[in-house]
Formats: structure tokens, C-alpha cells, sequence
């Protein structure tokens, strides 16, 4: 557990200028941006502030306790449902993060793949999709670039510039990830078939950066926090300069309860659990939410009141709808030589000539290929597989293991998810968490186009496998639809209308001026499956636009 | 670590990985097997002297000595002990105990119906009381008719857990698992990671 003795204490009554709700990828970066331009700054976070030496190679803890995520066993059971006419039920399936000073940037896999101007106005230039709320964002890439370079720098991005890569301001910090031999066979597999596998972007250092050493290369990495240091989560690239500012203070092991607004009608204090369970509050000049994807529009419509009945800043009714998971589909191939892609960081090479899929096909959709490890390179996760329909038990499930894991390879499909109306984040009526709050209820079911672009990237997957050499392969992609992400996009959209979104194209909320919604849900479109780069991106265009604001008076 | 440590074993690791590359074709699995087997054989050596102590005490806390043997022996069938430790040397049962107690004595009655039915069983096909009393074919008959059942999976979930899971959770912690895979407790690797990466820039790809 981390010390934080420097930082300054204010006062619950102390009207300060900024909480933040949340210290993960967005609020990480809001805290560092507006302390260190002299604001008074208090952040909430419901889980401890944990560092390097906490993060063990310990499968059972991470894997089956929810010893980061957090579940029904720390008291904060949710539910699942595929439509609003289902009745939700309890560990049926739910939405995951982090819960930890950083977020779930502490245990991302950190693919860090920029969205492409045609992301941002993709509706105009291919056409929307009826039945769906498939729209333009407000923004251009253009407009987020300088703060994508942000990202590159101040976060800590390993990359090389790529063929189709949208253009940049600057290169990339710290070059490359070496290539593991998952990503060689899919390079091999990509160019016979006339693709092109190039290096991928990961917030993962390759080189000593910003204080921070280089990976070693663990393998340890997606689903864990690194004991290295060299994964750039917001705890160890942005909390420590927001500390040191002398202006922000860390509140750990506090849960928000509900934001309240006075009689005009702004935010005026945030009321939270502390560490001990006791109500407390903070008075603040402005809120700025960053709780991700599920929790922002959770603590919205747990803040209703007699002004604002449907939940605050929803007058749009859009909070907590238009949830995105992104899509994902995988082929499973066996080598004859060792592959150990248990080693090293998650994926190394991606195919992106599939970014955006022909119209012709009859469905919308695009995304990435990346090579991986079949079961994140965990040895627990893959021993639970009997992978190519070998035994599951006894001698030569045995003799199987290594095989399996070490022999294999996956090659997954990253890919789009589109924003419904039906899909969303909601309380549920029933079931309560241990706070007493209406536990986070689920509604989802992919969109038909959704499905059939996770199928046409296993199928890709699949041809690649045979291309790559591999002896035995099978695929898989969700057919009957996802029952759970941790990819928490959508839910508080951004948009220039107020009757259609919930935040303005500044993540300010069009209903209250003085509350803010950072992180995953401001977004308009999923992405192709790797938003957080995204997200922090548009957290550091957020806090220069607030900085404003607050410099001028007008908030 | 420090960084001495870390130097020394990035080193050696490079050192390795650079004369197999050379030496052979053959899988780094199969190559690296007798030092792994070595230090696998340390480790049983110490598990085998801890468990006859532990065994002379009552270690369960959850289980009863009954339940705790048919256990032992269903694990043992799910991960054998032979040329290799198996779920025995890696104390699952002990590790069962443990992670039960710990939030999840719900599925403490999946395990007690579940052995008392398989006894049931073993009784009427074999004339015997106890599943543990079989020889290990009658044993591996009576699972296999049982494979597909939650009692079977979740004796078959937790042995496998219990190959990999930290010493803190009852068992052996993963020396079982991670030679059985071929796996290290090294925290730190050098490329290159597998055979197909080993010579990527010399062949031009």
C-alpha cells in the first residue's frame, strides 16, 4: 500500500475546486492536469492505493477471488440481462474494472490502438444503420491528435508507426515491443495472404521512460497489476505528479454515494462512504465524474431527486443507454515448436487491413487482429482448457498441458459494437450491494451486425491459422451474444444535441454546467475494440477545456 | 530485486535460451526437462516430509478426515502422480480446505453429496465401501461415468486450481503446475521468447 503523507488535507466543508469521482485511466489524468495547474483537487476512490509490491503472480487471488475486480464477494453483486423484457439475474453475467487507485489501467493488457478520422465521422462517410443510434462524434481526429501525442508521452506508449496509421504530431516515446513468436506466425499467416502485420501499439514501456523502467517481460500482464512498474497505468504515470503538486488529495477506500445539486441547479457537495463505512461529504465548485462506463451513469441515476427525477444530467434520457462492449472472436493453433507466448506482453504484431469491412458484405462492423496467448498466459487459465477436444482428466490430460500451454497460439479479432438504445446500464429493483445501493443491472444483447462481424474475423482468424502453419486449430466467436465486457463504453454519450446526449462535445453535462462525465461513457462509437487509448486521450482534451473554463470564470 | 539479481538472471536466461537455439531443433520443453525435474524432485522431496508432519496433526478445517481421503483420491486420478507429482504432490485437498473456508462453504455440500453418492456407487457395482478402496482402473470407470455431473466438475476445477495457486491458498503453491507445463517461477524473460522468434531478423522476416 502506498503512503501518501504529502499531500494536503481539506476540510469535507472547504469548498474545493474540483472532486473527482474515480482515479482510473480518465481520472488519473484529470486529477494530474488540473492539480498541477493549481487547482484544489480531491479524489474518491472506492478501492486502496496499491503499488508494485502488491501485484503477485497470484492466479487464484486475481482469477477466482476478484481480488482487483471486485464482485459479490466484497459486496457488490450484479445482474444480467439480455432485454428490458428478461428479469435480471445475479451472477449471470456483468461489466468488470478495476477497483484501485489507476483503475483498470493497472490491469489492462494495454493495447493502445488510436482511433482513425473515420472513426469520428464514419456515420456520414458509410452510411448509419437503422433501428441503431449509430451517429458522428462532434469531434474530429484532428481535434483529439495533440492529446493522443499527450498520451504517447506523459502515459508511456510503445509503438511503431504503421501503414494505415492515422497521421501523428510526434513519434512514438519508446520504440517497439520485441516481436514474440504468437505475432511472428501471425505475420507469417498475414503475408500469405497479402496482409500486413505491423508492430502494435501497447502502454507498455520497451525502454526506460519518464522514471519508469522497461517490461521484463513477465507475462503476468493482462488481468495483473505489473511488479515492474513498466505498464503505464494512471497510478504510476499521472497519481504521483498530481500528489506532488501539493494540490490534490487521495481518497481511498471511498464509495460515492450520490452527487447533490443546489437550488440552481448545479453540483454542489459529493456524498461518500469513507474507509469506515461513515457518511461523509465534500463541498466542490465543480464534480468531474470519471467512475468508467458503468459506475458514471450508475451514480447519475442514483442521484435523482425532486429536480432531477430520471437521474441527474438526463434530461436526454440517455444515461446509461447506448452501452458498447466491443465484439471479440479468437482461433486457437497448435505449432509444432514452442511458441511461449505466456511470455512477454500480450500481443506484439496487428492486422489491421480489415478496419473497415465492405458495405458489400450487408453488415456494418471492422476491427484488428492480433496474436495473443489462448488463455492470457496464465498457466491456471489454460490448464482449465482441454484444448483441441483432448481429454479434460487423468494421464493424458496431463501429458497434454505443456502442449497446450505452450505450443499455442490465438490470433483475435478486436472489433466494433454498435450503440443501442436498448442496451444499458441501469439499477436494479431487486438486488442491493452493500451499501445499500441498488446493485448495477445489465441489459445486452449484440446487435446482429455486431455478431456477424465477430464471425467474419474468426473466419479471418482462421484462414490465418492455416496460412501460419498451424497443425490444429479451432475458432470461436460470441454466436449467442456477449454476457459481459470490461470494455464500459457509451453510456453518457457525447454529442452537440441535448436531447440526444448527455455530455457536450467538452464532456461537460448539458444539464448541469458544473458536472463533468470523463471516461468510457462520453464515448459516441465503440472503436475497433481497443478504447482506452481513447479514453485517456480524450481526458487530457477534457481537463485543457475545463482548465479553461475555470481560468475564465465559466463554470 | 535488485538490479544485480536481475542482471545475472536476465544473463544466464539469454545465455540459455542463445545455446539452445543452437544446439538443437527439439522443443525447449523437452531440453529443459532434467533441470526442471531436478528442482521438481526438491520440491516433492520437501512437500513428502511437510505432509507426513502435517499429517500427524488435524489439518482441515473444513473437511472431515472421511471426506478429505475420497477427495484425495478423485484428485489423484484427476492429475496423477506418475513419472511426474501430480495433484497429491500438490496438496489440492489442502488446498480445497483452504479456499472453502474462505467464502465458498456453499460448495462444501456438492462435495459431501457428491463423494457420498460416488460411494453409493462404488458399492453397488464393486461390493466395496469406500471410492478410495478401488483399484485405479474401477476408480478411473466410476469418474468417467461421472464426468459430466457439477460434483465432478468442481472436484476437477479445484485440482487443477491447486496446481498453480500460491502457497498461501493451502497447497504446494505452483511448482507442481509450472513444471508440468514447462514454466518457471522467473519473473523476468529476454527474447527470444519461443522457437519461431529466435531467428526472426536473420531470416529476413
Amino acid at each position: 500500500m502506498a503512503e501518501n503523507t504529502s499531500s494536503p488535507r481539506y476540510a469535507s466543508t472547504d469548498e474545493v475546486d474540483f472532486v473527482i469521482v474515480g482515479s482510473g485511466s480518465a481520472g488519473g489524468i484529470m486529477a494530474k492536469e488540473l492539480s498541477t495547474a493549481g487547482f484544489r483537487v480531491v479524489i474518491l476512490e472506492q478501492g486502496p492505493h496499491l503499488t508494485a509490491a502488491d501485484f503477485r503472480h497470484d492466479e487464484w487471488g486475481i482469477e477466482q477471488n476478484n481480488a482487483l475486480t471486485w464482485n459479490a464477494r466484497q459486496g457488490h453483486p450484479q445482474t444480467f440481462r439480455r432485454t428490458e423484457n428478461d428479469v435480471a439475474q445475479a451472477g449471470s453475467g456483468g461489466l468488470g474494472y478495476a477497483h484501485n487507485v489507476g483503475g483498470s489501467s493497472i490491469h489492462y493488457s494495454g493495447n493502445f490502438w488510436r482511433m482513425r478520422p473515420l472513426d469520428f465521422n464514419e456515420a456520414s462517410v458509410r452510411g448509419t444503420v437503422p433501428g441503431t443510434n449509430f451517429v458522428d462524434w462532434p469531434i474530429t481526429y484532428e481535434e483529439l491528435e495533440p492529446y493522443y501525442t499527450k498520451v504517447d508521452w506523459e502515459i508511456g506508449v510503445s509503438g511503431q508507426q504503421g501503414p494505415w496509421d492515422p497521421p501523428r504530431s510526434r513519434d512514438y516515446p519508446c520504440p517497439a515491443m520485441p516481436v514474440k513468436s504468437s505475432d511472428v506466425l501471425l505475420e507469417r499467416g498475414a503475408k500469405a495472404l497479402g496482409l500486413t502485420a505491423y508492430p502494435a501499439p501497447v502502454a507498455i514501456l520497451s525502454q526506460p521512460h519518464n522514471g519508469r523502467p522497461g517490461c521484463i517481460h513477465c507475462g503476468f500482464c493482462n488481468g495483473y497489476g505489473c511488479e515492474a512498474n513498466a505498464k503505464s497505468s494512471t497510478m504510476v504515470s499521472m497519481i504521483p505528479l498530481a500528489l506532488a503538486s501539493g494540490n490534490c488529495e487521495l481518497r481511498t477506500g471511498c464509495t460515492v454515494a450520490r452527487v447533490n445539486t443546489n437550488d440552481a441547479g448545479r453540483a454542489s457537495e459529493v456524498v461518500y462512504w469513507d474507509a469506515d463505512g461513515v457518511e461523509q461529504s465534500q463541498s466542490a465548485k465543480a464534480v468531474v465524474l470519471c467512475a468508467n462506463g458503468a459506475e458514471t451513469p450508475r451514480l447519475l441515476l442514483l442521484s435523482e431527486s425532486a429536480q432531477h427525477p430520471n437521474g441527474l444530467a438526463n434530461s436526454s434520457g440517455m444515461v446509461g443507454k447506448n452501452l458498447m462492449f466491443n465484439c471479440h472472436a479468437s482461433a486457437v493453433g497448435l505449432f509444432e515448436q514452442p511458441v511461449n507466448a505466456w511470455k512477454s506482453v500480450p500481443a506484439t504484431r496487428v492486422i489491421h487491413d480489415y478496419y473497415a469491412l465492405d458495405p458489400n458484405l450487408g453488415f456494418y462492423g471492422g476491427g484488428g487482429i492480433d496474436g495473443r496467448h489462448p488463455t492470457r498466459g496464465t498457466p491456471m487459465g489454460s490448464a482449465m482448457n482441454a484444448m483441441f477436444g483432448g481429454p479434460s482428466w487423468g494421464a493424458d490430460y496431463k501429458r497434454n498441458l505443456s502442449r497446450n500451454f505452450s505450443y499455442t497460439a490465438a490470433f483475435s479479432g478486436h472489433c466494433t459494437s454498435l450503440p443501442l438504445e436498448t442496451n444499458s446500464v441501469s439499477l436494479d429493483p431487486e438486488l442491493k450491494d452493500k451499501f445499500g445501493r441498488p446493485a448495477l443491472r445489465t441489459t445486452y444483447l449484440d446487435h446482429p451486425d455486431d455478431i456477424s462481424t465477430a464471425k467474419f474475423f474468426m473466419e479471418r482468424c482462421l484462414e490465418l491459422m492455416d496460412a501460419a502453419g498451424a497443425i490444429q486449430k479451432y475458432g470461436f466467436y460470441p454466436e449467442n451474444g456477449q454476457r459481459g465486457s470490461v470494455h464500459l463504453l457509451g453510456t453518457c454519450r457525447m454529442g452537440n444535441d441535448p436531447a440526444t446526449s448527455v455530455v457536450d462535445r467538452y464532456n461537460r453535462s448539458h444539464d448541469v454546467p458544473n458536472l463533468f462525465m470523463v471516461d468510457g461513457s462520453s464515448m459516441v462509437t465503440s472503436s475497433r475494440g481497443q478504447p482506452t487509448m481513447t479514453i485517456m486521450a480524450l481526458a487530457f482534451r477534457a481537463a485543457d477545456n475545463i482548465i479553461g473554463f475555470a481560468r475564465r470564470g465559466e463554470i | 530485486m535488485n538490479n544485480h539479481d536481475m542482471t545475472e538472471r536476465e544473463l544466464s536466461r539469454r545465455q540459455f535460451l542463445a545455446g539452445l537455439s543452437t544446439a538443437a531443433k527439439g522443443s525447449l520443453i523437452v531440453l529443459s526437462l532434467p533441470a526442471i525435474l531436478t528442482a521438481c524432485r526438491q520440491a516433492t522431496e520437501q512437500t513428502s516430509d511437510a505432509s507426513a508432519t502435517a499429517d500427524a496433526v488435524a489439518q482441515y478445517s473444513l473437511l472431515s478426515n472421511e471426506l478429505a481421503t475420497e477427495l484425495d483420491a478423485i484428485s489423484a486420478r484427476i492429475v496423477p502422480t506418475d513419472d511426474t507429482p501430480g495433484a497429491r504432490e500438490a496438496g489440492s485437498v489442502r488446498f480445497m480446505d483452504i479456499v472453502l473456508a474462505q467464502g465458498r462453504q456453499d460448495q462444501l455440500e456438492t462435495l459431501q453429496t457428491g463423494v457420498t453418492e460416488l460411494n453409493a456407487r462404488t458399492n453397488t457395482e464393486y461390493g466395496v465401501a469406500l471410492f478410495s478402496a478401488l483399484t485405479e482402473a474401477q476408480q478411473d470407470a466410476l469418474l468417467t461415468a461421472i464426468e459430466a455431473s457439477p460434483f465432478f466438475s468442481t472436484v476437477r476445477f479445484l485440482t487443477v486450481a491447486s496446481l498453480f495457486a500460491l502457497p498461501q491458498y493451502g497447497g504446494t503453491g505452483p511448482d507442481v503446475g509450472y513444471t508440468l507445463i514447462g514454466m518457471t517461477h522467473a519473473h523476468a524473460y529476454m527474447p527470444p521468447f519461443g522457437y519461431y522468434d529466435a531467428d526472426y531478423t536473420a531470416r529476413g522476416e
